[in-house]
């Protein structure tokens, strides 16, 4: 079975989470603790890159929905950008577009939370 | 004569109806439609005000849009007694609720939309703003408009119902992916197969599933609800609701599933709303309760509508299945490693044990060692320290299995070590006493008898650490015993011990033993006790070592005939020939 991966990089005060391969219950932990650590060095401005991601599961959003209040109420948001149509389309169905921002490319995930920094 | 004025006026009017039947047939979008058929006679004969209904049953109809109306509107059901078939004038209509309504909001006249005979729905306009009364050619032009829009909204309408069923078919795609995910796991590979890793994709997968992100999963093991898992439900109110016993109780034995609005029924489970449950949903296993699912509301505050209730319930039962085994599987792995430790235990027990008694010129020397299923702490040992001098010891280590197969084997490398040396018995004894304290805890200690056995002077030289005293019985059956020593070994560090010497003759026969002979039980609850040793040592003759050592394991034997043997048993014999 294909594995996953999560990496993380910075891009300016934005931590991006490059996934990839199969995201499901057996590796939701791995995106588990990617997320807490993001949290537990404060880095609230998330965005998550599915560029590379080929197979999500419920269990995988689940982890979504996890951090997701903990982040917003530190004032920071997790940004979902780069979804093949397959992999969007599960959120679309499981109506995650009403929460999150999903957007086609990282750049305008980042831009998105710079807007955000200016305005404030 | 026709007026050629008329003829191009009616020439572009066709026109114009064909351009809008080819923008109402290539949309497949039912509000373009509706926003279409409104908009343009709406512009062209000036009206303030339209409305179009779309038939839900027979007479009820709901707003689709509305134009130069409130907004509000759109999303209302209501009920149309009288559908008419042709284009009418509200004022003509009979009286009733629907023409009551049409009047009050503005709406002078309806168009009946019909496909194939078919009413799909009402279309109707306020009154003409400026140009007076509708004509009969108006009546003509909203007719045709109205069966133009009616195929490409009778497409559209089935086309949404295609798409709604789709995603419903997708959703639940996408919920057998989910369930099949709790499956695989089932199916994975015994070593991986966990019960907190279970609960942890469960958790996972109905907070993605859902869109909850509040979520507990109780689990009930051997009549106790223990909280397996909490994910953003305030802790202390958690707390707080597993100590309540009716709480408890309740969550214990619910059966069904029971939505915020159930919940709010009963003062009892109010309580949990507070907390922010906002759905319960009890894990089935062979039609028991075998865990609870909470979950908190969902993130969008929409109410869970049956369909997800039911998704949850499979979903829990699913998981249970795999939680069980996880767990029966887990208990498997304990007890096979306790066995295992067991085994290793009694394996160290038996290798710390002397292989065969000493022959002793004069003497007559055996031993006898039961380990009971439990692998307790006996210890016996025999050392030749010279020619003339033989160390005899038996003890017996506090506690069962490995922990005490390490400290006696502790005990016999310190002992083997120290009788080497010219160190006295009471100085070994103390030297001995103090490895232990160092080694082990509080509760950790020996019962321990030590004694050299001077061959030529025929003595016995003794030191008692709190063991049940040995026998000396004379070849007259009276008895002495040896008492003299000091505390229990691993008490207390640097405790001083007193020996004794005790002068052998022929005949003589001296006993050690260890509580598992004293403590055996009879059916009755009744131990061996000292007494019946003494009774068993003065019935028997006591010429051979092995024979008093098989008299008083016969005596024990046919003691507790049909009670387990509960503690190890050790006999070590000697006679004096």
């Amino acid at each position: 079975m294909e594995g996953f991966e999560v990496n993380k990089r910075d891009n300016d005060n934005v931590a991006i989470l490059n996934l990839k391969g199969y995201l499901d219950a057996h590796t939701a932990p791995d995106l588990e603790s990617a997320f807490q650590q993001l949290i537990d060095t404060k880095s609230y401005n998330i965005v998550v890159n599915f560029a590379d991601l080929s197979y999500i599961s419920s269990a995988g959003l689940g982890v979504f929905m996890g951090f997701i209040e903990d982040i917003r109420k530190n004032g920071g948001d997790i940004k979902l950008s780069s979804m093949k149509p397959k992999i969007y389309r599960v959120f679309d169905l499981l109506g995650f577009p009403t929460l999150y921002d999903i957007l086609d490319e990282e750049e305008k995930a980042v831009a998105k939370f710079k807007d955000a920094g200016e305005q404030s | 004569m026709s007026n050629p004025h008329d003829d191009l006026k009616q020439q572009y009017e066709l026109q114009a109806l064909f351009d809008l039947s080819k923008v109402l047939n290539s949309s497949l979008n039912l509000n373009t439609i509706l926003d279409t058929l409104l908009l343009t006679p709406m512009g062209k004969l000036l009206i303030g005000k339209g409305i179009v209904l779309i038939a839900k049953t027979n007479s009820t109809y709901m707003i689709e849009t509305a134009k130069g109306l409130s907004r509000s509107l759109v999303g209302n059901i209501i009920e149309v007694e009288c559908m008419p078939s042709a284009p009418s004038a509200v004022a003509d209509l009979p009286p009733s609720t629907s023409k009551a309504f049409f009047d009050k909001i503005g709406i002078a006249l309806l168009i009946p939309i019909r496909h194939d005979d078919k009413g799909l729905g009402l279309v109707g306009f306020g009154k003409k703003g400026i140009a007076g009364e509708f004509t009969d050619s108006d009546y003509d032009y909203l007719h045709s408009l109205s069966n133009i829009a009616a195929t490409a909204i009778q497409n559209a309408i089935i086309f949404a119902e295609l798409n709604t069923a789709n995603r419903k078919l997708e959703k639940k795609v996408q919920e057998l992916n989910t369930l099949s995910e709790i499956e695989r796991e089932l199916n994975s590979t015994l070593s991986t197969l966990n019960s907190e890793r279970v609960v942890h994709l469960l958790a996972y997968s109905l907070m993605g599933e859902l869109m909850v992100n509040r979520c507990l999963i109780f689990l009930i093991e051997d009549s106790r609800l223990i909280l397996s898992l909490n994910r953003g439900m305030p802790a202390e109110a958690v707390e707080h609701m597993a100590e309540s016993e009716s709480v408890v109780r309740f969550l214990m034995t619910l059966r069904e599933p029971l939505l915020k609005e159930q919940l709010e029924e009963n003062d009892l489970t109010a309580e949990l709303v507070r907390t922010g449950v906002s759905v319960l949903v009890p894990m089935m296993l062979e039609s028991e309760p075998k865990g609870i699912i909470a979950l908190g509301e969902k993130i969008t505050k929409m109410a869970f509508v049956p369909d997800e209730v039911d998704f949850l319930s499979m979903l829990g039962n699913w998981s249970m299945i795999s939680i069980e085994t996880a767990r029966l599987i887990e208990q498997e792995v304990e007890k096979k490693k306790l066995e295992e430790e067991l085994r290793i235990a009694s394996e160290i027990q038996k290798q710390l044990l002397p292989e065969r008694c000493p022959q002793i010129p004069g003497f007559d020397v055996a031993a006898v060692n039961y380990p009971s299923l439990q692998v307790g702490g006996d210890y016996y040992d025999c050392i030749r320290l010279s020619d003339e001098e033989y160390l005899f010891c038996i003890a017996d280590v506090s506690g069962k299995g490995a922990p005490a197969a390490l400290l006696m084997s502790n005990l016999q490398a310190s002992l083997h070590a120290l009788a080497s040396t010219d160190m006295s018995l009471p100085e070994i004894t103390t030297k001995i006493n103090n490895i232990i304290h160092r080694n082990t805890s509080f509760d950790k200690f020996i019962t321990f008898f030590v004694g050299i056995l001077n061959v030529p002077q025929q003595t016995f030289t003794s030191v008692n650490a709190g063991h049940n005293p040995p026998y000396l019985f004379r070849s007259d059956s009276s008895f002495e015993v040896f008492e003299t020593g000091g505390l229990i070994l691993g008490m207390m560090p640097n405790v001083p011990f007193e020996v004794q010497t005790t002068a052998l003759a022929k005949g003589d026969c001296i006993v050690m033993f260890t509580d598992g002979i004293s403590e055996a039980m009879n059916v009755d609850d009744e131990e061996f006790e000292e007494h019946r040793i003494e009774a068993c040592l003065r019935k028997h003759e006591r010429s051979s070592a092995a024979g008093v050592l098989t008299s008083v394991i016969e005596a024990v034997k046919e003691f507790s005939a049909g009670s387990p043997q509960a503690d190890d048993i050790t006999l070590l014999t000697i006679t004096v020939a």
